[in-house]
């Protein structure tokens, strides 16, 4: 047989073994095991993987639990019929539950609320895993802020940076910032990441403007924000000295 | 106390609980298992302040026996954790975790069936990855499974031949060795033997299992101590080796020591590995 041929077989034998055992259909590979050996032991290979993906999807989604009764048989069933895929990170997989709960169960406002904080989280974290340098040179500059924001209105060539590991979402429901009513227009946050972790901050429409100019601008001198916002927003400087020393205090803005 | 220079550089897989005896003067090289590290928004290096002697980053998705090499993303964040911290090498598995690039994972490593096809693939996917790190030396470790594939050699012959063709490093993971002879009774020494001669350089794992009365398995948990029985396979295979153990590791990922038992665990390694340069 020539190598092609073998090597054609191998890539369909290996493709066959893992996509089965991926999803413990165990029963696929048992012509496959050597002699002697018993396929009981490919089940509790499978089983123990199962169990831990099960585990680690457990742990992530903790903050379902009380919303989402059928949770661990959502997990059950999730893990058995979509294969965790190549080079997950630990978190792809949380994420991709997330989309797939959609299409087997209808959820409410607030589970849709939480779905999205998942994947903003997400989106947050490959934000950073493509752009390792800017995150890193941003914090870098975020270590800077408690000396630099005393003077921001004494030194003209200091520049705002926004945080470029961010990302908006907007919530259905107040659930998830302790109101029982929800907003017509529903609830602006935007997340964005502070070392190792995620933060979130809810938008009010002064910070919402104030994210979108920097944002549209990118790093600017104060004076430069202040003309632009002038255009847009009935922005007091006071009011934006605060709003810049607040966005400082949680990384949300860095400054040069 | 010997010519370090001829000691394997000795150390612990770095876990959180570990973290606060790296210091310990028997100490001088540490194993990052890279998917650990590799968080998308760190700012530090996961070493932080360490400084050691030998690195060593351990993979677990290079899926060496698949059919296909693995892709440039992954190879390339395998890289930055290495380049990050120092590493003069990197490790993984021999095995497959998944079937081709876009496919899915299994969730663990498999062993490859023991065949001509298998062994083709893992070369020519150790040999890419040996190319994309350059200087940085690949080990490849036996791994400890649970049932074989269907074959046509054994698998000493297969690891032989592995690293024969490519020249990467052995990584010789003692309590794998013992774990697979008790299970499939073979003899762990005769192993060693066999293969050692075929490795140019060769870093070792230590570790402490359970034997599973259900199964009738013993189980490579990395939650006891050391046994006896992997302690003489450890002064065994060093003595195998002597001239070209690079480093040796222990891991332990559950039922944590206290710090006495860390230290004295560590220590116990070296010694051994000190007396083993002493030629008998």
């Amino acid at each position: 047989m020539s190598d092609n041929i073998l090597m054609k077989d191998y890539a369909e034998q290996l493709s066959r073994i893992a996509t089965s055992l991926a999803v413990a259909k165990n029963d696929v590979v048992h012509g496959d095991v050597a002699a002697g050996q018993s396929c009981e032991l490919v089940e509790m290979f499978t089983s123990g993987n199962l169990d831990k993906r099960g585990d680690k999807l457990d742990d992530q989604l903790e903050m379902f639990a009380e919303d989402l009764e059928e949770l661990p048989s959502l997990i059950s069933r999730y893990i058995r019929e979509v294969p965790l895929a190549a080079y997950d990170t630990g978190t792809s997989d949380t994420d991709r539950f997330v989309r797939w709960l959609p299409t087997v169960i209808e959820l409410t406002p607030e589970q849709r609320d939480l779905v999205l904080v998942i994947k903003s989280r997400f989106a947050v974290e490959e934000t950073g895993r493509r752009n390792r340098l800017g995150h890193v040179r941003f914090q870098e500059l975020v270590s800077l802020n408690d000396r630099l924001v005393s003077e921001l209105e004494s030194n003209d060539g200091l520049r705002i940076h926004l945080n470029p590991m961010r990302t908006r979402a907007v919530f259905e429901t107040g659930l998830l910032i302790g109101e029982e009513e929800s907003p017509e227009a529903g609830v602006e946050v935007l997340f964005f990441a502070f070392q190792t972790e995620v933060r979130t901050v809810i938008l009010e429409p002064e910070g919402r403007a104030l994210v979108q100019t920097l944002s549209d601008i990118g790093p600017c001198h104060l004076a430069s924000l202040k003309k632009q916002l002038d255009l847009t927003t009935s922005f007091d400087d006071e009011s934006l000295m605060e709003m810049l020393t607040d966005c400082s205090e949680v990384g949300l803005i860095a400054f040069s | 106390m010997n010519d370090s220079a001829t000691t394997p550089a000795i150390g612990y897989a770095i876990r959180e609980q570990n973290r606060p005896i790296m210091d310990d003067p028997a100490i001088n090289a540490a194993e990052i298992t890279f998917e650990r590290a590799d968080d998308p928004l760190r700012v530090d290096r996961y070493l932080q302040d360490l400084d050691l002697d030998h690195v060593s980053v351990h993979a677990l998705k290079l899926s060496v026996a698949s059919p296909e090499p693995p892709n440039e993303t992954y190879l390339e964040a395998l890289r930055a954790i290495a380049i990050e911290n120092g590493a003069s090498s990197v490790s993984d598995h021999l095995g497959f975790t998944r079937n081709g690039d876009n496919g899915v994972e299994m969730g663990h490593f498999a062993p490859p069936p023991w065949t001509e096809a298998a062994l083709t693939a893992t070369c020519r996917n150790i040999d890419h990855i040996q190319k994309r790190f350059g200087d940085t030396r690949f080990y490849v470790e036996t791994i400890a499974y649970m049932f074989e594939f269907q074959g046509t050699m054994s698998e000493a012959d297969f690891v032989s031949k592995m690293l024969k063709c490519t020249g990467c490093g052995w990584l010789l993971d003692v309590t794998n060795v013992y774990a697979n002879a008790t299970n499939f009774k073979f003899d762990a020494y005769e192993f060693i033997e066999s293969v050692m001669p075929n490795a140019e350089s060769v870093q070792m794992h230590l570790a402490g299992g359970f034997f599973d009365e259900q199964s009738k398995m013993y189980i490579d948990s990395h939650s006891e101590p050391i046994p006896d029985a992997v302690w003489d396979l450890y002064r065994f295979s060093l003595e195998q080796g002597r001239g070209k153990v690079d480093a040796v590791f222990v891991e332990r990922d559950q039922d944590f020591p206290d710090e006495a038992g860390w230290r004295s665990e560590i220590r116990r390694v070296r010694e051994i590995a000190e007396q083993a340069e002493v030629p008998a």
